[in-house]
């Protein structure tokens, strides 16, 4: 696979590598450069919180993912329902009725910056912190359904939920609600948001605001020593200038944009390209409450216009796939056996004529300035101007964009989002469920106004049979496209690209960024 | 910002002076200009030249600039497409054509925004003095010491973008050039013995400031404006630069130079060519202004005049 | 003189005011708040409330804007409502970026500026004076930010002379000039254009004024007038373009700290207004005004001391 590829790659271009008769073992034992500082870029300005109970961003993930663990971890690299590994849980058990769950840490694990020994206390106070009023994390709602959580003793955690769940284990991993915070540090009033306090294999140095984030081994780590000496995170919010440092040697790892020439471009110039899933699924809602979108030919008309062909051919082959249901190919639940709307412009004209727009129709809708939304949304207004539908993009910076949408004055909002864990179950509660609508005290993402599958949705949070629960969550997606409530359009990869020298230890398929590990070095 | 440079320029408020104690004939100093100055012949040819692409633009671009063809995306220049395509295998001689629309509009449209406020403020308080000029004086003040790009990107997140925000936006950020120029010629002009013959006749202040002042400060107004337009242009590059400028899929030579800084490694024509379109339209429109300067200040003014208030 | 000078220096202290006020009123208007950029899409009303209980934005405007006055009257510019880092720190640890850029461009501009200015002003109406003038109106028209692009393009990735990333800090001060080139190319060549033209201006008149007439009727070579005359009144255009300049500067390093990812006030300022960060954009538009402000003030006192007949009341 990649590594040997990127091997032969490397040494081809130092050497001449087989031509000069140079043993193959050699090429097979890779010598580690001198220097084991990596830096890698990330395309932000700046973090907003590593606070892993509040980070988001894309670019704080490599501090978060490697400062923090979880009570189980993902494989490394890897986001996925099975192989979960014990992380600060040695192991773990759950009642015979799926309602309690008994957790036995590991023991000799240290806080970093000296804030003593990891226990029970810690893993109380972290899962309270997120499920607590105060301080309010976004992903308080990830574990609405545990009702207590207790320490045995130092070395033992009791979790009992509300009601059953076979897969609770999946939300105590390494990711979001599931990282385990100091409560040392934090009594002692250390400011998570930029000084994070960790058990993984780096810890934080330094953080300069606007600039960079830089971590360095922790040498009592659990899992062995690191090999990398520090990581320093840059960020650089431009493209270009993080793809030519990478070229001339000045960074080891980058975000790249994705999109196929910038794919193509770094794979001639020798960069490996990395682009993983599970990634944004990109899909256009339709707002029922405004008019002329109300109408249910208008929204099937617009979906007939709606070239996704060309859309992906715009985005690039590599990048992106191509998706029909409301809910991501790959989640639980998934089905691709849903109502479609193939691309068909004259069905689009007639649908529009036979509601009354046969003479053209003006929508106006705002568009962030951010490049994975505005893009997108241009060649979808070129579709629809061969229709005879003018949508007018107003663009307006990210904030506003993300305001204007959750206040109901957005006809068509065109929207990203990746949940986790990768079932129906968050996907529908914020998209599609009646209490999630736009422009009410309880909004989060539902821009449809979609209410026609709230008993489904209801019904398929607790049912405790796989297969009950799988079909309730199709009978979803086929509700929202017979209602033509949104147009799912494709999922975008991750891309990223790293220099031949970096070896990651482990093969990245997941995360939106390069994830490092004990394992994580730099060849010469 | 950079832009805001052109308009503070220090020697304006002489050029006032100087005019007003001859005063011109506009259209003659501009012949005369024309007549005598290379420069300024360039740099009016040039912006004929603009007016009739932008005005002509649907006849003479070979494409419709919006309208995509992604088959053949990012192409390098061919018969087909003199200058290549884009990330959206639009036409850029198309949209670098079009492009010409947005920054004459706008640049035109602001400064006849700026000088609608900008004048009859600073003729008040050159005219009335006391209390008037102070407050402002101080209002001003406080706008320059604002960085007018970032008192735009302000606005524009407040308002969202489009073509009247811009014009706004740009238009008020010039407001105080356009103050202190009127102020100063007034307070030249008000001193002058038929100004104050005119107001012992018992003349309004309104009959005098529309009869007297304004045709004595026409001149170095032109000037100023002609200047000013440069530097809106510039502006609305920045800021569609910035990505708030001009609404997609419409061209403007600032969001083409923001696409085509995404695609440099590949493709740097795609930033250079409409930033040369660009630049050459400001520098016409500070061509024509430096050479009406020089011609309505034979003396060539010194900046410690201008300072000295 | 030191009283025109205390005047000044309240105006300034008022400006600071207004323009902190005016910043103040105008974020609050402008959509979305701190609480959003920082939970993001899935945070409930609930979560957004308690950050906005925590960061003190759900008291009234009016309790607000006291406490960021009360603040700025102790010298405390307040914490960064995004990472609570304190922003007087933020704004010291970029500020000597902006500074060295903006002195460098101003230097770049002066190297360039004043010689052709005087040269263009001696041969008056030859081509030099010709090309002196082209190269002035070709700097004013060229935008920063494009100039920036096309001398990146050129000198980071066709010939690779410089380097690529600009936002490394650290390292000695052979980096930080390198670093520096191209940024302060982009801006100086603009700077010297405008120098070029007052220089000349001031030039021509000190060739015209009755002294140096005098000193040619004494018979003194041209080179003595040129330099020991003439050269003093040169003074008068640079320091004018620092003041003039200083304002320009530092609102255009916004968009060349953005073409070349350098850090600097403005960029910290457009990141600022992008995360809804309040009390960083208020605190950092207060200190842009004083510093344009305060430069301003000195740029007037020192005409006191470079021209004689400059007398301030």
């Amino acid at each position: 696979m990649k590594r040997r590829d990127m091997l032969a790659g490397s040494t081809g271009l130092a050497l001449g590598g087989a031509l000069f008769g140079i043993p193959r073992a050699e090429a097979q034992q890779p010598r580690l450069a001198s220097s084991q500082v990596l830096r890698v870029a990330v395309g932000v300005d700046d973090i907003r919180t590593v606070d892993p109970h509040f980070s988001i961003g894309v670019g704080e993930q490599p501090v978060t993912r490697s400062v923090y663990e979880g009570l189980l971890l993902f494989p490394e690299g890897l986001v996925a329902g099975e192989g979960l590994r014990p992380g600060l849980a040695e192991r773990w058990e759950s009642s015979p009725d799926r309602k309690s769950w008994t957790f036995h840490l590991r023991r000799g694990v240290e806080w970093h910056h000296g804030f003593g020994p990891f226990t029970a206390d810690d893993v109380v106070f972290s899962l309270d912190r997120v499920r607590g009023r105060e301080p309010g994390s976004p992903f308080r709602n990830t574990l609405s359904e545990i009702e207590t959580v207790q320490a045995q003793d130092p070395h033992t955690v009791r979790i009992t939920l509300k009601n059953p769940d076979a897969n609770f284990v999946g939300l105590l991993v390494d990711y979001a609600a599931g990282f385990i915070v100091s409560k040392r540090a934090v009594e002692q009033g250390v400011d998570l948001r930029t000084r994070p306090v960790g058990t993984g294999p780096f810890q934080s140095t330094e953080y300069r605001p606007r600039e960079s984030f830089t971590l360095e081994r922790n040498d009592a780590y659990w899992g062995g020593k690191p090999v990398l000496d520090r990581i320093i995170v840059q960020f650089m919010s431009d493209a270009s200038t993080r793809e030519l440092a990478l070229r001339g040697g000045e960074l080891h790892a980058i975000e790249i944009p994705a999109r196929q020439d910038a794919v193509d471009r770094l794979r001639r110039a020798r960069m490996v390209v990395d682009l993983t899933s599970p990634a944004n699924m990109f899909t256009l809602h339709f707002n029922t409450s405004m008019q002329p979108l109300d109408d249910i030919r208008v929204r099937k008309a617009l979906s007939h216009a709606t070239n996704r062909d060309e859309l992906l051919q715009f985005l690039g082959r590599d990048v992106s796939q191509p998706e029909y249901s409301p809910l991501p190919s790959g989640y639980v639940g998934h089905t691709s056996d849903v109502p479609r709307y193939p691309f068909d412009p004259d069905r689009a004209k007639a649908l529009l004529a036979e509601a009354g727009h046969g003479g053209g129709l003006t929508l106006s809708t705002p568009v962030s300035n951010n490049a994975i939304y505005s893009p997108p949304m241009q060649v979808i207004q070129e579709q629809w101007k061969r229709v005879g539908v003018n949508l007018e993009l107003r663009v307006v910076d990210h904030p506003t964009y993300h305001r204007l949408i959750r206040e109901n004055v957005a006809p068509v909002v065109i929207y990203g989002a990746y949940r986790y864990p990768l079932t129906g179950r968050l996907y529908f509660d914020q998209f599609y469920h009646s209490s999630a609508i736009v422009g009410t005290p309880t909004a989060i993402t539902n821009f449809s106004h979609f209410r026609g599958a709230d008993a489904e949705i209801e019904a398929a949070r607790f049912e405790t049979d796989p297969e009950k629960q799988k079909a309730l969550w199709m009978t979803v997606q086929r509700k929202i496209l017979e209602e033509a409530m949104s147009m799912p359009l494709f999922t975008r990869a991750y891309a990223m690209a790293r220099s031949p020298k970096l070896d990651l230890g482990h093969e990245q398929k997941s995360w939106s960024f390069y994830t490092f590990s004990e394992k994580t070095r730099v060849l010469a | 910002m950079s832009d805001a440079a052109a308009l503070r320029e220090p020697e304006l408020e002489p050029v006032a002076e100087a005019a007003a104690e001859t005063p011109p004939s506009i259209g003659a100093a501009l012949l005369r200009t024309l007549r005598r100055d290379p420069a300024a012949a360039i740099g009016s040819g040039f912006i004929v030249l603009f007016a009739l692409v932008a005005l002509l633009a649907p006849w003479i671009a070979p494409y419709d600039p919006t309208a995509q063809h992604i088959i053949r995306a990012s192409e390098p220049p061919s018969a087909a497409f003199w200058l290549g395509t884009d990330e959206f295998g639009r036409d850029l001689l198309s949209r670098i054509i079009h492009g010409a629309r947005p920054a004459l509009l706008i640049g035109v449209l602001s400064v006849c925004v700026s000088i609608a406020i900008g004048v009859p403020i600073g003729m008040l308080a050159g005219y009335h003095l006391g209390w008037v000029d102070r407050a402002v004086g101080w209002v001003v003040d406080i706008m320059l010491a604002l960085p007018s790009l970032l008192l735009a990107l302000m606005v524009v997140a407040l308002l969202g973008a489009s073509t009247l925000v811009l014009v706004l936006a740009i238009g008020i950020s010039h407001v105080p050039i356009f103050v202190r120029l009127a102020r100063g010629s007034t307070l030249v002009v008000r001193n002058l013995e038929y100004v104050s013959q005119a107001r012992s006749f018992g003349a309004s202040d309104l009959h005098i400031l529309r009869r007297h002042v304004l045709p004595n400060i026409l001149g170095p107004l032109i000037i100023m404006a002609t200047l000013s337009i440069a530097g809106a242009i510039r502006e609305e590059a920045s800021l569609s630069f910035l990505g708030l400028g001009v609404q997609p899929p419409h061209p403007s030579w600032g969001n083409l130079i923001r696409d085509g800084v995404a695609n440099i490694l590949d493709a740097p024509h795609l930033a250079i060519l409409p930033g040369i379109a660009l630049t050459l339209a400001v520098l016409a429109f500070n061509m024509v202004g430096d050479s009406l300067r020089d011609m309505l200040d034979p003396r060539d003014l010194t900046a410690s005049d201008a300072k000295k208030r | 003189m030191w009283a025109y000078a205390a005047k000044r220096l309240l105006s300034a202290v008022v400006i600071m005011w207004a323009v902190a006020t005016v910043v103040f009123l105008a974020m609050r208007l402008v959509p979305a708040d701190p609480a959003e950029v920082v939970l993001g899409d899935q945070a409930s009303q609930e979560a957004l409330d308690a950050f906005r209980a925590r960061s003190g934005l759900d008291r009234p405007l009016p309790v607000q804007y006291l406490e960021f006055f009360s603040g700025v009257l102790r010298g405390d510019l307040g914490r960064s409502l995004i990472t609570n880092e304190p922003i007087a720190e933020q704004i010291w640890a970029v500020f000597p970026f902006t500074f060295t850029l903006a002195f460098a461009s101003l230097a770049v501009g002066a190297l360039i500026g004043v010689p052709l200015g005087v040269w263009t002003a001696v041969r008056r109406g030859s081509w030099v004076d010709y090309v002196g003038r082209v190269f002035a109106l070709a700097g004013f028209s060229f935008p920063a930010f494009y100039l920036g692009i096309v001398l990146l393009l050129v000198f980071s990735v066709w010939l690779g002379w410089t380097p690529i990333i600009h936002s490394i800090r650290g390292g000695g001060w052979e980096e930080h000039v390198q670093k520096l080139i191209l940024p302060a190319l982009s801006l100086g060549l603009i700077q010297g254009a405008y120098i070029t033209r007052l220089t000349r201006s001031a030039v021509l008149e000190a060739l015209g004024q009755d002294w140096v007439r005098t000193a040619y009727a004494k018979g003194l070579p041209d080179s003595v007038v040129h330099y020991k005359h003439v050269l003093r009144n040169v003074m008068i255009p640079v320091i004018t373009a620092m003041g003039l300049y200083t304002g320009t500067i530092l609102g255009g390093a916004v968009l060349t700290e953005t073409v070349f990812n350098r850090p600097g006030l403005g960029k910290l300022l457009v990141g600022a207004i992008a995360q809804r960060d309040y009390t960083l954009i208020q605190s950092g538009l207060m200190v842009f005004a004083f510093i344009i402000t305060t430069v301003n003030l000195l740029v007037d006192l020192s005409y006191a001391l470079f021209d004689p007949r400059v007398k301030y009341e």
